[in-house]
């Protein structure tokens, strides 16, 4: 049998899921077991359309307000945002759109970056680059285009050129660590750049 | 303001992973009932690390780490070996299949490579698990794992020979 033949049978594991009438069951006693009241959902089906419970629409507006302007917030719950936001999105394209547009937005300038900590940046840079090194039009053709990608890259390279230039040499451990970083990432790009051309 | 963002990013990613990691745990110790248990601590420790503020790079191969862990602690507490059963698969889990054409021949087909990748050793199963089911890259499995990603490569490559051999 060939390994991609193999590789289908295996993938037939996915169909062995609990109903999702079990996942709610968990859902509220996870709730329950930590003493959190449960909010309604957020969206309801009604026929096929969602449609937003009244008392969740603030909550949502909310967030989607959070969500534009979440540099101001503390940096683990930027974090578990920009992830869900990634996690939400419907193709790798969008997602690696969503962590290069954060990581801008976050240390976009030279004053954000020298004011930034560099395990913060790493951490950001890593998520970054870790998003567009899963772009792969196979599988999700016709969802994105090599232009796209390329587009993306050429970007993240300009980025990551001008994050170099903006760390202060000041010798520190974390700051040489995270300059090797960005070198090794620039180096993968620019191989990647020669892929979509 | 802080709690409301965390519960509804706790939902969506409890919406997003619940599924997989509750077919990861049946998995490993083929009891629907304590799956169900251990698929809702491995939750409830995430959201405790959660709430403190720890910084999670990939909270995909955070959840399946706790959930490795979560399994391994069961075991040791109870002093139990590894379950190797041969066991069918619970028909809770199979109900999606029923509702396809020809469904008899394809739960047979699941339950039998189900079965072979039962006979196969825990870290090959892990992997070929993790890569291939749940869709976790190779560094994300190499965080659950604690392990390097070229260790995780040859252990996928070797995993893949042995079912091979099996099936």
């Amino acid at each position: 049998m060939s390994e991609v033949e193999l590789v289908k049978k295996i993938k037939l594991l996915k169909t062995i899921k609990p109903a999702s009438a079990e996942l709610d069951v968990i859902g509220k006693n996870i709730y329950s077991h930590l003493g959190i009241e449960q909010r309604p959902e957020t969206f309801i089906k009604f026929g096929s359309q969602p449609v937003i419970y009244f008392g969740t629409a603030f909550a949502v507006i909310f967030l989607a307000i959070i969500f534009n302007i979440n540099n101001l917030l503390p940096n683990n719950i930027h974090t578990l945002i920009t992830y869900t936001k990634i996690t939400a999105a419907s193709n790798q394209y969008e997602k690696a759109h969503i962590a290069l547009a954060d990581i801008q937005n976050k240390y976009g300038t030279p004053d954000m970056i020298k004011s930034s900590n560099s395990e913060d940046i790493s951490q950001s840079l890593t998520l970054t680059n870790n998003e567009l090194s899963n772009l792969k039009l196979k599988g999700e053709k016709g969802t994105y285009t090599s232009q796209q990608c390329l587009a993306l890259y050429k970007t993240y390279l300009l980025y990551l050129e001008k994050l170099n230039k903006n760390i202060p040499d000041n010798g520190q451990p974390s700051t040489r660590l995270l300059k090797s970083t960005i070198a090794k990432y620039k180096e993968l790009s620019e191989q990647k750049l020669h892929m979509y051309k | 303001m802080e709690s409301e963002i965390l519960y509804r990013s706790f939902e969506v990613i409890y919406k997003q992973f619940a599924q997989g990691l509750f077919r990861f745990i049946y998995f490993k110790v083929s009891d629907y009932e304590l799956t169900q248990d251990l698929t809702e601590d491995t939750f409830v420790r995430y959201w405790q690390v959660l709430i403190k503020g720890v910084n999670i790079e990939n909270h995909k191969a955070f959840l399946y780490r706790i959930a490795k862990g979560k399994v391994f602690d069961y075991y040791r507490k109870k002093g139990k070996s590894r379950r190797i059963g041969l066991e069918k698969i619970d028909e809770r889990l199979l109900g999606v299949i029923d509702t396809v054409e020809d469904s008899i021949s394809l739960k047979q087909e699941v339950e039998q490579i189900y079965i072979r990748m039962k006979k196969l050793k825990k870290e090959f199963q892990d992997v070929i698990l993790l890569h291939y089911v749940e869709d976790l890259e190779i560094k994300e499995i190499a965080f659950v794992l604690n392990k390097q990603e070229n260790a995780v490569r040859v252990l996928l490559h070797r995993g893949l020979r042995s079912l091979r051999k099996i099936v």
